[in-house]
């Protein structure tokens, strides 16, 4: 009986910690589907006729300059996508370096890597603007490709060095012995036994790019703004559009929140390696 | 030939992502720096002209400036403490948990990898004074409406609402695969040797859970020191009376408003140096802990 209630005692706890840390974002996915006039609504409201009228709106319209569909959505897929695949390439190079070789320097860069994750981005953004300027390439999704590849960079060798450390050496040298070479042992052993792992340090990336907001609003104008900026195209002297401001939230909500239901085991995985033993 | 190709082998490795961060970040600072020296406004055509420490100076005289330094260490001081203890709170609940992990390890990464900017439009709605779901909630419970974003006095709490929201989930996820790795053996003598739970807790799991404690306390103070994009989104140019400006938001304001390259490159360097200061601590943590 004592045992009975304990457990319904951690359930509603549970359900209270849940609900405080999901119910904010699911409120927005509601709001999405209402109208302006149900958005407004006082006390809010709970049954209302679903609507498609703000999907619409944010997809058939300009907004801040751009259209989502040949704007802000194309923007931000091609620049994640790419700083993504450039930043796994170059990581996983030098995340088997460290692992695999002992050489003079070698703490000396695994350390450069580790300062370098802690320089707050928000300091850079007025040196980088100017760097831009000065190379010609502001306002250019390269410029974002480089500057994310560039701050993922330490996360994802550390991340990568994580998980290539959990691979015994010994299976690339009976690889060597065998005939293959160093890059063969790289793509034809590494990569598959750290697969999960790569997926996430990938992920991780990816969402760092589809998501920021302080780069992109320096380093982009009209044509080059990525999505997390359309956001600010709805605060508008005519007032606030709630109604299209809130399902453009719930685009770039989606794919995050599918890389996380898919992927959340070796997502904590990877957040806690090194930390804990 | 073979030999000394062999010998610079593992620097060919690291080179390219070296040399990425190196053209990007290291040259951005070391730009930062050298202009956090100098009288640059460039769109009254202004300088770079080298002024010494006159940036830092004017900064330190700045009301303002020193308003958001002030603002900065009580966001990141509070956010960080009830940060901790409620995600050491949440990881100590889950421990008495055994179904539906996934679920809520899945609901836990969820505010975590929303973007900070996303995170503010979302409590945006909640907080709005008239129809935001906050009030409402509140008033079930006979609590007054507040003004929230529009209060002098709630703005900083707001914010700091929100990086609760946001971070908490972060340190619980961190100590629950603390507790998790701890050791059996200290908790089954304690009990033979007849400890509560509390004791237990605060004479075994506190001390073995330190290391980790320490590294989660100087990761979080560090992000939030920068924090940026929910204060831009939320308390745009610092909220009322500015009570939120935090460092972030008064680098954008510099460099937007005024254009004054030098002060803003010098107030960059001020938040790298805080930064670096807990970043210090940090990094003899972790170096000892993990062999890089």
């Amino acid at each position: 009986m004592q045992f009975g209630a304990w457990r319904a005692l951690v359930f509603i706890l549970v359900a209270i910690v849940l609900v405080f840390f999901l119910f904010p974002p699911l409120w927005m996915v509601l709001s999405s589907f209402k109208t302006q006039v149900d958005i407004l609504r006082r006390p809010p409201a709970w049954f209302f006729v679903p609507s498609l009228a703000n999907y619409r709106d944010i997809f058939s319209h300009r907004w801040g300059g751009g259209q989502i569909v040949t704007t802000y959505l194309p923007n931000s897929i091609i620049v994640a996508l790419a700083s993504t695949a450039l930043t796994i390439a170059v990581s996983l190079l030098a995340a088997y370096g460290l692992s695999r070789f002992r050489f003079r320097g070698r703490k000396a860069i695994g350390f450069f890597f580790l300062v370098t994750r802690m320089l707050p981005p928000i300091g850079m953004v007025m040196p980088l603007f100017l760097f831009m300027f000065n190379i010609g390439l502001l306002n250019t999704r390269t410029a974002l490709v480089f500057v994310y590849t560039a701050l993922n960079i330490p996360l994802a060798v550390w991340m990568l060095k994580g998980f290539i450390d959990t691979v015994p050496r010994e299976m690339d040298e009976a690889a060597m012995v065998d005939g293959c070479t160093r890059v063969g042992v790289i793509f034809r052993l590494i990569v598959p036994v750290v697969g999960p792992g790569m997926a996430v340090s990938a992920i991780f990336s990816f969402i760092l790019a589809w998501n920021d907001f302080t780069i992109a609003l320096f380093l982009t104008s009209r044509e080059t703004r990525t999505l997390p900026l359309m956001i600010t195209a709805f605060q508008t002297d005519e007032g606030l559009f709630w109604g299209p401001m809130t399902a453009t939230g719930v685009v770039i909500l989606l794919p995050v929140v599918l890389f996380t239901v898919f992927s959340q085991r070796h997502m904590v995985k990877g957040l806690t390696l090194g930390a804990v033993k | 030939m073979r030999r000394r190709l062999k010998a610079i082998a593992p620097y060919i490795y690291t080179l390219p992502a070296a040399a990425l961060v190196l053209g990007v970040l290291m040259y951005a600072w070391g730009q930062s720096f050298i202009l956090s020296f100098t009288q640059y406004r460039p769109m009254m055509g202004i300088g770079p002209k080298f002024t010494g420490i006159q940036n830092y100076v004017t900064l330190l005289n700045q009301p303002l400036f020193r308003k958001a330094i002030w603002v900065s260490f009580v966001f990141t001081g509070i956010s960080v403490l009830l940060e901790c203890v409620f995600g050491m709170l949440i990881a100590l609940l889950l421990m008495q948990v055994t179904r539906g992990l996934a679920f809520i390890r899945t609901s836990l990464l969820i505010p975590l990898m929303i973007a900070p900017a996303l995170a503010g439009l979302i409590w945006k709605l909640f907080f709005n004074a008239e129809f935001g779901f906050l009030n409402y909630f509140l008033g079930l419970f006979g609590v007054p409406g507040q003004l929230w974003l529009s209060s002098e006095a709630l703005v900083l709490p707001s914010i700091i609402l929100v990086d609760i929201w946001r971070e908490t989930p972060f340190v619980a996820i961190f100590m629950y695969a603390g507790l998790q790795a701890l050791p059996n053996d200290p908790f089954e003598a304690a009990r033979i040797d007849g400890a509560t739970a509390w004791q237990a807790w605060r004479y075994i799991t506190i001390p073995l859970l330190r290391p980790l404690l320490g590294i989660v306390v100087l990761f979080r103070v560090i992000f939030a020191l920068r924090v940026f994009d929910t204060a831009f989104v939320l308390a745009r140019e610092g909220g009322p009376g500015q009570n939120a400006m935090v460092l972030g938001m008064y680098l954008y304001e510099r460099t937007y408003k005024t254009f004054d390259l030098g002060l803003a490159s010098a107030v960059s360097f001020i938040i790298l140096a805080l930064t670096l200061v807990f970043g210090a601590v940090f990094i003899t943590f972790i170096y000892r802990e993990v062999e890089f």
